[in-house]
């Protein structure tokens, strides 16, 4: 029994079982032989972590849209001798495009923006980067990632839970299901969307829960999203009427009653719904604590830059997120939209840039000053990239562009990543990737390997399947950018 | 927490109490099987009973001594005692955040 109790698939399904099979009686009598104190953690995950851990915490910066690596890390300077002529057919090889640009001319658009070369080996990075390009030293930037997906909503959800299929855990959820909790005060993986962003709103897609869901793990796995107005967590405060000594007495007994049914009928949702009871009293009062700034110096609010005072801003998020490291936080995913640059890109490009340069850099700094960047992995990468081929009007000055899977940029730093170098390369034309291309899964696998995990050990079973982040499709550690 | 903070849940849990008060006079456990029996369309066994008896007992000093609260709580509501409504509501409130209210076992 006691087995079985522990086995999340069995225990999972259970109640389920029990419902449809009408064995209520059955049920109730069963449950009296079950032990009380039914497997908090699983088996599965239990056997995290598989090797020498050297990342504890990932930051997840996520550029909801897809920023275009062509005017951004991949830089093309001949692309400007081919300005308006068409992509040539070795290079597109009739492969997929958009519904937008389907059977339209492809001509080449170059992009307008500076770049100089920064850092010890000389990488070259956009202009409109001023303050990521001092921290060039600490970043692995990757310009061979590439998806499966060509529209955001499959690309989101395979970057954030491994499947194109929506219903998947999401990273952080198996990240805290693998390897637990660091602070029982706050949840192990927090999400924090930006309020407002300066490139435009046109072409804005919304973000939805179930990119930091749990998918079939326990639900308290899931991503807690903080709001960026009122209570951080939505009805985080004990309304008028209710104190904390009232509210701790009433929960008492809730959670009293909740165990005694627990005991009874072995379901794991229960002992979720008592922890988030609990963890939701403990986060009245760790969750204002952790949001309130006005205690960070000035210095450190200047490093983040002048947006770091507006509540919601990615400034702010990105203070917060290091705020959240130093409390034990496992996995913080920030959201930041508004890269869907279909057309008038440089007109929306230098904003957005704007919103996440100063305050990803200063998040590598203000880390790194504390000892936190060695054991702290941040990724930033959006769901896919943008074709080198323009998307409506074209000019030196003006130009759009469509989605693109074959090849998109992003970068890794801390977390016991190799610093200062870039890895992968595309075509002539930022197209196709040419060497050392990095799938999803092998960004997922190389994470979780930094965390630890084999990705190939960390499963859970469902649906007649041992699914795990990076899925049944070959994945693989990318070696070549781990110090 | 949904649940337990947001006001319109709260003003359900008050109007159940304020129902339940009404009836007359009752013992604790009439009114916490009466308020367990709406909620969750079955009695609590004794032991439960037995800890929710406890929790309206420890509500009502509670909100006894503090008359802040309980205006906040239940407004002009509940005179000549609106401590005891208040502990009613709270206790309604702890049924409605049970398990076995959420997944309707």
């Amino acid at each position: 029994m006691n087995e079985f109790l522990h086995d999340p698939n069995w225990s999972q399904a259970r109640r389920q079982f029990l419902k449809t099979s009408g064995m209520g009686i059955a049920a109730s009598a069963l449950g009296a032989l079950l032990p009380q104190n039914a497997g908090a953690r699983s088996q599965a995950a239990l056997s995290a972590p598989h090797g020498r851990p050297r990342a504890k915490r990932v930051i997840f910066m996520f550029m909801a849209g897809a920023p275009s690596q062509l005017d951004l890390f991949d830089y093309k300077p001949d692309l400007h001798k081919r300005f308006r002529e068409p992509l040539p057919p070795s290079i597109s090889m009739g492969q997929r495009v958009t519904a937008m640009t389907k059977g339209k001319a492809q001509l080449v658009a170059p992009s307008m923006f500076g770049f100089h070369q920064t850092g010890s080996n000389g990488i070259w990075m956009s202009d409109l980067l001023p303050h990521m390009s001092k921290v060039a030293d600490d970043l692995c930037i990757v310009k061979s990632l590439n998806t499966n997906a060509i529209n955001h909503d499959p690309a989101k959800t395979f970057i954030c839970t491994g499947s194109e299929i929506p219903g998947r855990a999401s990273m952080g959820a198996w990240l805290s299901y693998g390897l637990g909790t660091m602070n029982r005060d706050l949840p192990d993986f927090i999400v924090l969307n930006s309020a407002y962003w300066t490139g435009g709103t046109r072409n804005t897609q919304g973000l939805y829960s179930r990119l930091w869901g749990s998918g079939p793990l326990p639900s308290k796995h899931q991503g807690v999203k903080f709001q960026t107005s009122g209570d951080p967590v939505l009805f985080l405060s004990n309304p008028k009427g209710v104190d904390s000594v009232i509210r701790r007495r009433m929960l008492d007994t809730v959670s009293q009653v909740n165990r005694g049914h627990h005991a009874a009928i072995g379901d794991p949702e229960i002992e979720t719904t008592i922890a988030q009871q609990e963890m939701a009293f403990r986060m009245q009062s760790s969750v204002p604590e952790l949001t309130d700034v006005d205690g960070e110096p000035e210095d450190i609010l200047e490093l983040y830059g002048p947006e770091v005072k507006k509540s919601g801003s990615f400034a702010r998020n990105c203070l917060l997120a290091r705020r959240m490291i130093e409390r034990g936080v496992r996995f913080i995913q920030v959201f930041h939209r508004g890269w869907d640059h279909h057309t008038i890109l440089p007109k929306q490009l230098p904003g957005q840039a704007f919103d996440i340069d100063q305050p990803c850099a200063a998040l590598i700094r203000d880390l790194k000053q504390r000892g936190l960047l060695d054991d702290t992995m941040i990724v930033f990468a959006g769901e896919f990239g943008r074709t080198a081929f323009c998307q409506g009007v074209l000019e030196r000055d003006n130009y759009g562009r469509d989605h693109h899977p074959r090849c998109f940029s992003g970068w890794l730093a801390g977390g016991g990543i190799k610093g200062g170098i870039t890895y992968g390369e595309t075509d002539d034309f930022s197209y196709n990737v040419v060497q050392n291309p990095v799938t999803i899964r092998d960004l997922h696998a190389t994470m979780l390997h930094q965390l630890g995990i084999d990705h190939e050990r960390l499963t859970f079973p469902y649906q007649g399947l041992d699914h795990r982040l990076t899925g049944v499709e070959p994945a693989r550690v990318i070696h070549d950018i781990i110090a | 927490m949904l649940l337990f903070n947001e006001v319109e849940y709260l003003k359900a849990a008050r109007h159940l109490a304020a129902g339940v008060l009404a009836k007359g006079d009752r013992s604790d456990a009439e009114l916490v099987d009466a308020i367990y029996e709406t909620i969750t369309s079955q009695l609590p066994n004794s032991t439960e009973r037995g800890s929710f008896i406890k929790l309206a007992g420890d509500l009502k000093g509670l909100y006894g001594k503090s008359p802040v609260l309980t205006r906040e709580l239940v407004g002009e509501e509940g005179s000549p005692n609106p401590a005891e409504l208040a502990a009613w509501t709270m206790l309604a409130s702890a049924v409605y955040n049970l398990d076995v209210t959420k997944n309707r076992q």
